[in-house]
């Protein structure tokens, strides 16, 4: 069944409801980070599109407050209006506010301005057994209490609803530009390796199987074309086609950012499409089948890092997340205090104890 | 309030107590604190200690005491504090407390050490003559180890190399001779005479000389200090400037002023030796000879942080074509302080050895140090290494 | 000492030695306090130099069922390392090894004792530093960094502790060692590191610290700017943010602040300003020169009467040195200091002036004004003398008023010193019984005996397990 409640309060009543009655809950946003975590069928479907309302943009302090269902493309224009920009956020204008903090899906110019979970301030859910539970503050620093924003922020609705948030703006800069070459791999690599070692604080350096994009930002005198390269858009990224015969689907590798080249030269030599973030240690890998998330997920491991599905059909998703994480038991205690029922999102938490063959 | 102090003896002052506001940017200075790790051997410490005893919670005996006694009295702490709390005037206040309660046989034991024969030059002579047989005949090698790192290398011929009693022309300096500098150190003292002709002074050697008090007053004997002071200022008080050519010597004759300010047939006196001080480094000399190449440089604790100076040894040096190398050590107690290193061997060997490594670090022939104190326990750890760097004071490099 | 504690002193000794486990009277005394003006009761200090030894210590006052309250430098501001009532200090003060800096991966471990300045003076030649710099950035130590989610002025730009932790090894309460993050982003499951990090030492022992290094920027310029009303320097902090410039750092002072600083570090201040505004922008030199002309544009619109550009390095450290050792210098002015470091909006800057300045002027006491303006933490010092009940009666009254006024305008209790014993019962300011409960529930999922420095951050009487249940159960003001 589909539910859209219609505020916050409705938000908790009907997880309430759900955790009273045992049913399992779905939440959804701008559905673009919905194929995640093992597969599990849901009783509802919970929109978060009712909860749209922009409640406070202070331009001058760069905080804006909006509620989780919000799109990410409604937040942008609205700082962009008054000079701001949200450059921790994804490239997914149609995305809610809400799906991408709770998947820390972060922009592409995270080299520079870091990842999703530092912009964000202070965030209200609603718990999988119905409470509004508010954490951070919307100042831009704060250190009151437990961070429960970093909880939030990844939780993967296993915790529950993000209802609002409260995110730090930046000002947009005075010049931005995207640039890119293309070539063999191994040049690509190297060239992406030659920009990060010689200029201040590059905002993006992404690498691809025959491209590579770099993204500069700050005064027009710094923001030109590295040796090589021409300007170009920001890339697209990779596609994954939502239906179609062939199980296809996206993989984020996190190693150390020094082994992300030997990383990335070894996925062209295996024929893969790619996306890694140099720099920042995360790749973004394509895959077909279970044996292609087994062999990346080794490889990510042979580079001391690890790998986790973040899109993809069922087939591949039987076992997204890979060895239990450190602190897996301190996790279980968590969800159990926020969703005791186990009501939300079952398949996406990392740390289940005992994962269906 | 009765408080834990013993009555009728100096003690930390409650106003002095409570300009520390226990922020804690004093520990990383302090050079026990470093080493230890611990609360009760860090600035803050102590001076909390001194809080409790204040406020009648701890008595100036047991840990009160060990807690103090490892204090290098080095002073870095100050430099550090922005309360600018009085942490050496606390500590010496404090460490007559310890003393005068400490048990006898003990007590008799140090001052023994520190006001029987540094109060007495004839004893200073004797002693130095008798360190200077035993090392001759390399019987030094049956002492203790911590006793042998903190003990002067001393020769017969050393000690009677003679000093002309005047030289040159011009205003008045008078040389304090002093104790360990008398027996150890007559090469600086030589230096010191011939930097002060050339800088336009008359140079005078006073005839019977001895000790300034400060190591007295550092273990907290203010009664032999104040005796000693009261002599040197009769010695000195005729000449235009007092020229010392020891850091820690210069530092406490700058305090003559405060020990006897009670003492009102002194006190006037006092105040005008104190202000007649300058330390060997302050006269702004030309150069004897010119220096080439590179000199470490170790800045005593009682220069830097007890009289802020610094420059004044490095403009010394330059004068005469020296490039000056600073230790990588963040200017660092080398663990002499007085006689620390005899009383608290194992905190002051590993200061020691640290700066010695600093200064072989620096690649430098020759290391400048001022005070007699840290030229010998540098000297001696710098040997420990095998390393055979020269240890001389600025005056004697330019010599 | 109770028999339980006894009995683990005999353990603790034997595992350390008697030189690493303090029993004596005066040598607890001086542990039972950290640089706020809390006083409590310190039970045994033990000081461990390893993980094994801290796991071996935690297994044992597992067993013996006593409370551990860890502790760095002791410089804290709000009691958050003083035990209140016995228990078991662990002083990491001698687990000081760094670790081989991975240069490739700008990242370092470090044990929890080492010192914030000695990190960045330890790579410098590698041309990073580690960012977040407190003002006590001399003394304390990465672990109580850790433990407060540190900030310090060029947290404006560069972010605070938590952006700058990689990962953590930290020693459970049971004596588990686990590492949580490390220098692969974002492993799957919850964001355990984000949460250990400012949780002031009540879910384990951090025994080691992966902290990312930053490289220095190229060019760095440094502005003193001075004013003759509060209201104005306000008006241009704000103002330089809306210009779109995030400067590396944006710190006030004001005119009381400034007369005590100026006696100790002899900078130069005008004693005579209202504020002053000290500026610090960097990155490339093209960057530099864009933002110093921005700034200089907006504070000549806003009325500074000079701007004083540092002409090199000393001069700069002394310009910095002036505003790091301000605390220090209120001693100057009385013995001893009370402070809070709300955080409000930019906004709010000049109206929360004026309150603070109303409300210490209402109480009779002094107030020294320096804080990270930038970012909207204030630190507003109220000093006293303690031994005058009545002023120090009347400063707690002042810093109480202005807590609140700080929330009434948005704000919130603390930017970067934490929460501790002085702020934990004005929680319920800012939360709801809900919010703070879904934080005990937090708080227990890593310690479910509740030994980790116990009765910090969280008022008494939060609990988790009461979730659900109507606030009405709860009378008003349990907390207050």
């Amino acid at each position: 069944m589909d539910l859209r409640p219609d505020d916050r309060e409705e938000m908790a009543e009907t997880l309430r409801a759900a955790t009273a009655d045992g049913r399992i809950v779905d939440v959804r946003g701008g559905g673009l980070h919905s194929r995640r975590g093992r597969p599990f069928t849901p009783d509802d479907i919970l929109h978060t599109h009712g909860l749209a309302r922009i409640v406070d943009y202070v331009p001058d302090d760069m905080t804006i407050t909006v509620e989780g269902g919000v799109a990410v493309g409604e937040v942008l224009r609205l700082a962009s209006e008054c000079g701001q920009g949200w450059p921790q956020a994804p490239s997914q204008p149609d995305a809610t506010v809400g799906g991408v903090l709770a998947a820390a899906v972060s922009g592409r110019r995270r080299l520079r301005f870091g990842p999703i979970r530092d912009s964000l301030l202070e965030v209200v859910v609603a718990t999988g057994d119905g409470r509004i539970v508010k954490g951070g503050g919307r100042t831009v620093k704060s250190v009151t209490g437990y961070d429960l924003p970093r909880l939030f922020t990844g939780s993967l609705g296993t915790l529950g609803v993000i209802v609002q948030a409260t995110l730090r703006l930046w000002p947009l800069p005075i010049a931005e530009r995207w640039f890119t070459a293309r070539g063999e791999a191994a040049d690509m690599v190297a060239m992406a390796q030659g920009v990060l070692g010689d200029l201040h604080r590059p905002t993006a350096v992404i690498v691809g199987p025959h491209a590579v994009h770099v993204c500069l930002t700050g005064v027009p005198e710094d923001v030109v074309p590295p040796a090589g390269m021409i300007e170009a858009a920001e890339p697209t990224g990779l596609v994954v086609p939502s239906d179609g015969g062939v199980a296809t689907g996206i993989m984020e590798a996190g190693v150390p950012p020094a082994s992300l080249p030997a990383l990335a030269r070894r996925l062209a030599d295996d024929g893969r499409d790619y996306e890694a973030w140099m720099g920042t240690g995360i790749c973004h890998v394509a895959v077909s089948t279970p044996a292609d998330v087994a062999a990346v997920r080794d490889l990510a491991t042979l580079h001391a890092g690890h790998a986790q599905v973040i899109d993809g059909d069922e087939a591949l998703r039987g076992d997204p997340f890979g060895p239990a994480p450190a602190g897996a038991d301190i996790m279980r205690r968590i969800r159990d205090a926020f969703d005791p029922a186990g009501i939300l999102c079952p398949g996406r938490f990392a740390a289940a104890e005992a994962v269906p063959a | 309030m009765s408080t834990g102090w013993m009555p009728g003896l100096p003690a930390p002052t409650r106003d002095d107590l409570n300009t520390c506001v226990q922020c804690g940017l004093c520990l990383p200075s302090c050079p026990t604190f470093r080493i230890t790790g611990l609360e009760t051997s860090s600035p803050r410490g102590r001076i909390a200690a001194m809080r409790a005893v204040q406020a009648g919670e701890a008595t100036v005996t047991g840990d009160f005491t060990r807690f103090t006694d490892e204090c290098l009295a080095c002073r870095a702490c100050e430099a550090a504090c922005p309360s600018s709390v009085p942490y050496g005037r606390l500590i010496e206040a404090a460490r007559v407390q310890t003393e005068a309660a400490r048990p006898a046989p003990e007590r008799l034991m140090r001052r023994a050490g520190i006001a029987g024969i540094m109060g007495h030059r004839r004893m200073v002579r004797l002693a130095g003559a008798g360190l200077a047989v035993a090392q001759a005949l390399r019987l030094d090698r049956l002492l203790p180890r911590h006793l042998r790192l903190a003990t002067p290398r001393v020769t017969l011929r050393g000690m009677r190399m003679a000093l002309p009693a005047t030289s040159g022309e011009g205003p008045t300096a008078m040389l304090l001779t002093g104790c360990v500098m008398d027996i150890a150190f007559r090469p600086v003292h030589r230096a010191t005479i011939d930097a002060l002709v050339r800088a336009g002074y008359r140079a005078v050697v006073p005839g019977a000389g001895g000790c300034c008090g400060a190591l007295a007053a550092h273990a907290g004997e203010l009664d032999s200090a104040r005796a000693l002071a009261r002599a040197r200022i009769a010695e000195l008080e005729s000449a235009d400037v007092i020229v010392v050519d020891s850091a820690g010597c210069s530092a406490h004759m700058r305090t003559y002023g405060h020990l006897l300010a009670d003492d009102p047939a002194w006190a006037t006196r006092a105040q005008a030796v104190a202000a007649a001080v300058r330390d060997a480094v302050e006269i702004d000399a030309p150069p004897g000879r010119p220096v080439d190449g590179r000199v470490a440089v170790h800045d005593a604790c009682h220069h830097l942080h007890a009289q802020g100076i610094g420059a004044e040894v490095r403009r010394t040096l330059r004068a005469a074509g020296a490039t000056c190398v600073d230790l990588g050590d963040g200017g660092r107690c080398c663990g002499a302080g007085g006689i620390y290193n005899v009383l608290e061997p194992e905190i002051a060997e590993d200061l020691g050895a640290q700066k010695a490594h600093a200064i072989i670090a620096t690649g430098a022939p020759v290391v400048a140090v001022a005070n007699p104190g840290c030229a010998i326990q540098i000297r001696n750890h710098l040997r420990a290494l095998g390393s055979d760097i020269d240890v001389r004071h600025p005056l004697e490099i330019v010599d | 000492m109770t028999t339980s504690t006894g009995a683990l002193a005999d353990r603790l000794r034997h595992l350390l030695g008697p030189d690493r486990l303090l029993e004596g009277d005066l040598a607890r005394s001086l542990y039972s306090h950290d640089g706020s003006i809390v006083g409590g009761a310190c039970g045994l200090v033990a000081l461990p130099e390893t993980t094994d030894e801290v796991a071996a210590c935690m297994r044992l006052a597992h067993e013996a069922g006593v409370d551990v309250i860890p502790r760095g430098s002791g410089t804290g501001l709000t009691g958050g390392a003083v035990p209140l009532d016995g228990g078991l200090v662990m002083s990491l003060a001698r687990m000081r090894e760094m670790g081989d800096v991975d240069v490739a991966n700008s990242c370092v471990w470090v044990q929890p004792g080492v010192l914030n300045l000695d990190v960045s003076t330890a790579v410098a030649h590698l041309g990073l530093h580690y960012a977040p710099d407190p003002s006590s950035q001399q003394a304390c130590s990465i672990g109580g960094n850790v433990g407060t989610n540190a900030g310090g002025p060029h947290c404006l730009a560069y972010g605070v502790t938590v952006q700058h932790v990689l990962g953590v090894e930290m020693v459970r309460p049971d004596g588990e060692v686990v590492v949580l993050g490390g220098v692969a982003p974002d492993p799957p499951g919850y964001d355990l590191r984000g949460l250990v990090v400012g949780a002031e030492g009540t879910v384990g022992i951090v025994t080691r610290v992966l902290l990312r290094l930053t490289p220095l920027p190229p060019d760095v310029r440094t502005m003193l700017l001075d004013f003759l009303s509060v209201t104005e320097a306000s008006a241009v902090v704000q103002a330089i943010i809306a210009a779109g410039v995030i400067p590396a750092a944006l710190e006030m002072m004001d005119r009381n602040m400034t007369m005590a600083v100026e006696e100790f570090v002899h900078a130069g201040l005008p004693t005579d300003a209202a504020a002053l505004l000290l500026v610090e922008v960097d990155g490339t030199a093209a960057e530099v020169d864009t933002a110093t002309a921005v700034v200089e544009r907006v504070a000549r619109t806003h009325g500074v009467r000079t701007v004083r550009v540092a002409q090199d390095e000393d001069e700069r450290a002394l310009l910095w040195k002036a505003r790091k050792t301000a605390f220090g210098a209120v001693a100057r002015v009385k013995p001893s200091y009370y402070l809070h470091d709300c955080v409000v909006p930019r906004t709010r800057l000049v109206e929360v002036m004026a309150a603070i300045g109303e409300i210490t002027a209402r109480e009779g006491v002094m107030c020294l004004n320096v804080f990270h303006a930038g970012d909207g933490n204030l630190h507003p010092i109220i000093a006293l003398d303690r031994s005058d009940p009545d002023e120090t009666e009347r400063a707690m009254r002042a810093g109480d008023q202005i807590v609140r006024a700080c929330v009434a305008l948005g704000g919130t209790l603390s930017g970067e010193h934490g929460i501790g014993v002085e702020k934990r019962d004005y929680m319920p300011l800012v939360f709801d019984h809900d919010d703070l409960a879904a934080q005990a529930c937090v708080r227990r999922a890593f310690d479910p005996d509740g030994r980790m420095n116990p009765d910090k951050i969280l008022p008494t009487g939060t609990r988790c397990g009461e979730v659900g249940l109507a606030d009405t159960q709860v009378p008003e003001g349990t907390w207050i």
